[in-house]
């Protein structure tokens, strides 16, 4: 008996009280999450935090309408009306001839990969191990930033979740995983009142994810304090080397291009260009969902459509879009997948301080703040923050500047693509260089 | 635990840009679910008769036994806050109203709080057990013996700063579905050049009890609503989408003819003006803002800055500017819960204090942090009512409500005029600030080139970053046209997204901000 057995049972008699109530076509998940959250703060347990979450989706297709809904209260008397209410309210909508459950074949193909994304010793981790690796974490934090520092807040988080996934049209899926993460945030003193701070997480699907939380302390430390004294610079054309961990804002930016709403909702600036170049050479980028120990994978997507790799940019050429099987029926196209799974990128030789090097001049981007990007146009506009380099070396951070553009133009700006990805996410961008732009200071 | 997750973020709901899209099998909500005893309830007498007594029969003796489990092990203080959230979403699309979302949540935040240390669970299930389980799991944060739990608990009296006549459980699908169809009807008749439309109609019905163990008992009852449009035009090939929205503490009623239009209107109006605007040069220069959504200005600039969280802990860059001179003399700062109706108004907080006009700045000081129940402790200061939580599964921070700048002695018009070159700002998405640094920023998504005092070419996507103390000190002018922004805004602090309002009058900040256009962007 799996332990998926008795909310596999739940799901299925929830899908029949669906049907009983006039449901012709129903798909139910039910979720659980166990989480266990430390946050530390002045060498004390700030906060403890540990429960049990539950969830029930359902979608319902009557009669040619669609809704969802979500609820918290699993008791079959309370799902009974739940049911009965979710599908009479659906009576009253529009039908709608492309809403129907995916098509059988989408479901087809599912990989037997194990994907490995549960710790089996999620179980054996005690909650001594779980305090000494925050205080790790912010004791070497502490003993590294001594005076210059105005305060640490570390912390730990683990979880462990399971899904159970059924479908009136024969779709059944079971998921589990685990994560562990540890990390801090670190402030510390400037000039004046000024406190910037940076943070160092880093976790795994597996315990072996944390490597050093010694390690993750310092690193904290030593990029917060690499930010003091961080100033604007007048207005000037600059490439820009974008770290890893950060690079990942750029691409989400221009990614809200990709989704088959916004193409069929004539809102994507990337419609009709499937085939074409939108961005340099330099630039491939696959959704790969099936990665061991990646925080993305998954053997089926939301709707159930078989995971795989696909594609997305291949040499700067736009390949796949995410489109869902809804959208997929409104713009006459095949269906691929709903949303991102783990990005990947096709990686450099040569790393952040080669560029440096080679460029001798320009901005080392450490992070965002604010931005956004117009779906419908490409045009976007973010504050950027980091670090000006010149003669391949580091000169001083800076502050409140400002890069903007369109992303037909600025992709192909691409020069260089890191040698590093980031495995802290499931976008593992490696540092993205551009050439030469106009980055807004004073 | 991503780093999103710790950012401090504002987000606009008019669905002009929207940030990146991740299609999901459920997000949002929609309609029908009527509690078991449904009906805009009066605030109860005593324990056994409060709306989780009555509909769950969580009273007295339960929350006697839960208490008792939650101060088992020495805490200083222990809260319970109950809370079933009913959401309702119904959307049109393709000139359809094909489909409805509804969210149900229902349970227990259980705190024991010892000193600054917070231990926190939470149960989705409210039966006695499992509330006492959660309550030993919060008790572990304090490593003593039992505390005694009050001899009796007083349900206290509230204000209600957002009355309604008809609650949203006895309004039907049915009743909303005309709104959806008129404002898409209006919208398409209203421009040719409108291409796509999307409108939604979403409404919530909250109902929390906070008990804690200094004996207090507080019931809230906290309906909302939002009616949304955005469309997508098409002219000369090119397209634009925008978008306007509605959205507050209010019933059904207060959607009629009058709102249907100027949600249809203000949509097209807001969207066609896009195709005349282009993005503006990049540097420094004076902003004008204009009166309503702009205070998210303040929001980032100061609001969070003034979170006394992040002052107790000193990684504030406002941790030790109290009493200090921050502007002129004419700029008064507030957040205040007390708004009739607005979105980020709330009658108690979530850990039962009163809600309040907080004085952030005044008359150019700065007064008062935003306080919870620790650092009001923490500070020896009253609670200011700021103690807020996203939901039960959710610890309390303190948190803005509706922040806005008092009106100023100028004239709206003399402000525009007193700009030789700079920008006017009119709309916007989102914006994002560092607490400790100051550094902030906000997305324009349409405004105007101010040249020679007047208003000339339109402009949109731009994000203007500057930092907050220092925009403070620059604002030098404050007009007399404050307008409380009708859109629904939310915010998010580590991970947790509450309801806000926020406002603003016409202001102008000279310098210190950077505009962030490109290089031969309009030009002046």
């Amino acid at each position: 008996m799996s332990k998926f057995d008795e909310r596999l049972e739940l799901a299925q008699w929830v899908v029949d009280q669906a049907t009983k109530s006039g449901a012709s076509e129903t798909r139910v998940s039910i979720t659980r999450r166990r989480y266990v959250s430390l946050d530390y703060r002045e060498r004390e347990v700030e906060k403890l935090e540990e429960s049990v979450e539950n969830g029930l989706s359902l979608a319902l297709y009557v009669d040619g309408k669609y809704s969802a809904h979500r609820t918290s209260d699993l008791r079959r008397d309370a799902l009974r009306s739940f049911v009965e209410q979710a599908t009479g309210m659906t009576g009253y909508l529009e039908k709608d001839p492309y809403r129907y459950l995916p098509e059988p074949k989408y479901y087809e193909g599912r990989s037997q990969q194990n994907l490995d994304l549960m710790d089996p010793n999620y179980g054996a981790l005690s909650a001594e191990e779980r305090h000494r690796m925050v205080q790790e974490v912010e004791n070497a934090a502490l003993d590294a930033g001594g005076d210059k520092i105005v305060s640490v807040e570390a912390g730990y988080y683990d979880s462990v979740s399971e899904e159970v996934v059924v479908a009136s049209n024969g779709f059944v899926g079971t998921a589990e995983g685990s994560n562990f993460w540890t990390g801090a945030s670190v402030t510390a003193k400037d000039e004046g009142d000024k406190r910037p701070s940076d943070w160092c997480w880093e976790g795994g699907v597996h315990r072996g994810g944390i490597v050093d939380p010694v390690a993750i302390g310092k690193e904290a430390v030593s990029r917060s304090l690499a930010r003091v004294g961080a100033s604007k610079i007048a207005t000037e054309k600059l490439p820009l080397v974008v770290e890893n961990r950060t690079s990942s804002r750029l691409l989400r930016f221009m990614g809200n291009g990709l989704y088959g709403r916004n193409l069929q909702q004539k809102s994507s600036y990337l419609e009709g260009k499937q085939g074409e170049q939108i961005a340099s050479a330099l630039l491939s980028v696959y959704d790969d969902p099936l990665i061991p120990r990646a925080f993305g994978s998954q053997l089926y997507d939301s709707e159930g459509i078989a995971a795989k790799r696909m594609p997305v940019i291949e040499k700067g050429v736009l390949k796949n879009y995410y489109i869902d099987t809804y959208y997929a029926r409104k713009l006459g196209v095949d269906a691929t997948t709903g949303g991102p799974s783990n990005i990947v990128f096709e990686t450099g030789e040569k790393s952040p301080e080669d560029w440096m090097k080679q460029l001798g001049r320009g901005i080392l981007v450490t992070g965002f703040i604010g931005g956004n990007s117009n779906s419908s146009t490409g045009d976007f506009s973010t504050g950027i923050y980091g670090f000006l380099f010149d003669g391949g070396q580091i000169v001083r951070p800076v502050n409140e500047l400002n890069i903007a553009g369109n992303h037909l133009e600025f992709w192909h700006k691409v020069i260089g693509v890191g040698n590093d990805p980031y495995v802290f996410s499931s976008w593992r961008t490696p540092t993205i260089v551009f050439d030469a732009l106009t980055v807004a200071g004073a | 635990m991503s780093d999103w997750s710790r950012r401090n973020f504002l987000r606009g709901a008019a669905g002009g840009l929207g940030m990146v899209v991740i299609p999901t099998f459920l997000t949002r909500s929609g309609n029908l679910f009527a509690s078991p005893t449904p009906g805009i309830a009066t605030p109860a007498k005593n324990l056994n008769a409060t709306y989780f007594a009555t509909s769950f029969g969580v009273d007295e003796q339960v929350i006697r036994k839960a208490m008792t489990a939650a101060l088992s092990k020495g805490g200083e203080f222990a809260d319970l806050f109950f809370q079933h959230q009913i959401n309702n979403y119904v959307g049109l699309e393709d000139g359809s109203v094909n489909r409805a979302y509804s969210s149900v949540d229902l349970g227990v935040g259980v705190r024991v709080v010892v000193g600054d240390q917070t231990g926190f669970a939470f149960t989705e299930e409210l039966t006695p057990e499992s509330i006492i389980e959660a309550a030993k799991t919060a008790a572990t944060i304090a490593q003593g013996s039992a505390r005694a739990i009050p001899d009796a608990f007083k349900v206290a009296g509230r204000n209600n700063y957002y009355p309604i006549e008809t609650a949203w459980e006895e309004i039907g699908i049915d009743q909303k579905i005309p709104f959806l169809d008129r404002i898409n009807s209006r919208i398409f008749a209203a421009d040719t050049r409108v291409k796509k439309a999307s409108i939604n109609f979403s409404d919530g019905t909250g109902r929390i009890l906070i008990v804690n163990s200094d004996g207090l008992a507080v019931e809230d009852y906290q309906p909302s609503s939002s009616i949304g449009a955005s469309c997508v035009a098409e002219q000369d090939g090119r397209r634009e989408r925008n978008g306007y929205n509605l959205a507050g503490r209010r019933d059904i009623h207060s959607y009629g003819d009058h709102e249907i239009t100027e949600i249809a209107d203000m949509a097209v109006t807001r969207t066609v003006k896009l195709f005349e605007a282009v993005q503006p040069p990049a540097g420094e220069m004076p902003v004008v803002l204009g009166p309503g959504g702009s205070g998210v200005l303040l929001h980032e600039a100061i609001g969070h800055g003034m979170e006394a969280d992040f002052n107790r802990k000193g990684i504030s860059i406002y941790a030790e500017m109290i009493g200090r001179n921050v502007a002129k003399d004419f700029v008064t700062v507030v957040d205040d819960g007390t708004h009739p109706h607005e979105r980020g108004s709330i009658n108690v907080d979530d850990e039962g204090n009163p809600s309040e006009r907080t004085v952030l700045v005044e008359n150019g000081v700065l007064r008062s942090y935003m306080h919870d129940r620790i650092s009001a402790k923490h500070y020896g200061v009253a609670p200011t009512g700021s103690g807020r939580r996203q939901s039960f599964r959710h610890t309390i921070m303190p948190r803005m409500r509706n922040t806005y700048m008092e009106n100023g002695p100028h004239d709206p018009m003399e402000i525009i005029k007193s700009v030789s070159k700079g920008i006017y700002c009119e709309e916007f998405t989102n914006g994002q600030v560092q607490i400790g640094a100051g550094d902030f920023s906000f997305y324009v998504s349409s405004g105007y080139l101010i040249e020679d005092g007047k208003l000339t070419a339109p402009i949109k996507d731009v994000n203007l970053i500057g930092n907050g103390p220092k925009a403070l000190e620059n604002v030098s002018m404050v007009g007399n046209d404050l307008k409380i922004a009708v859109g629904g805004w939310t915010c998010g602090k580590n991970g947790q997204s509450v309801p806000v309002s926020q406002g603003m009058p016409t202001v102008r900040i000279d310098g210190s901000v950077t505009v962030g256009g490109v290089e031969g962007g309009a030009q002046g």
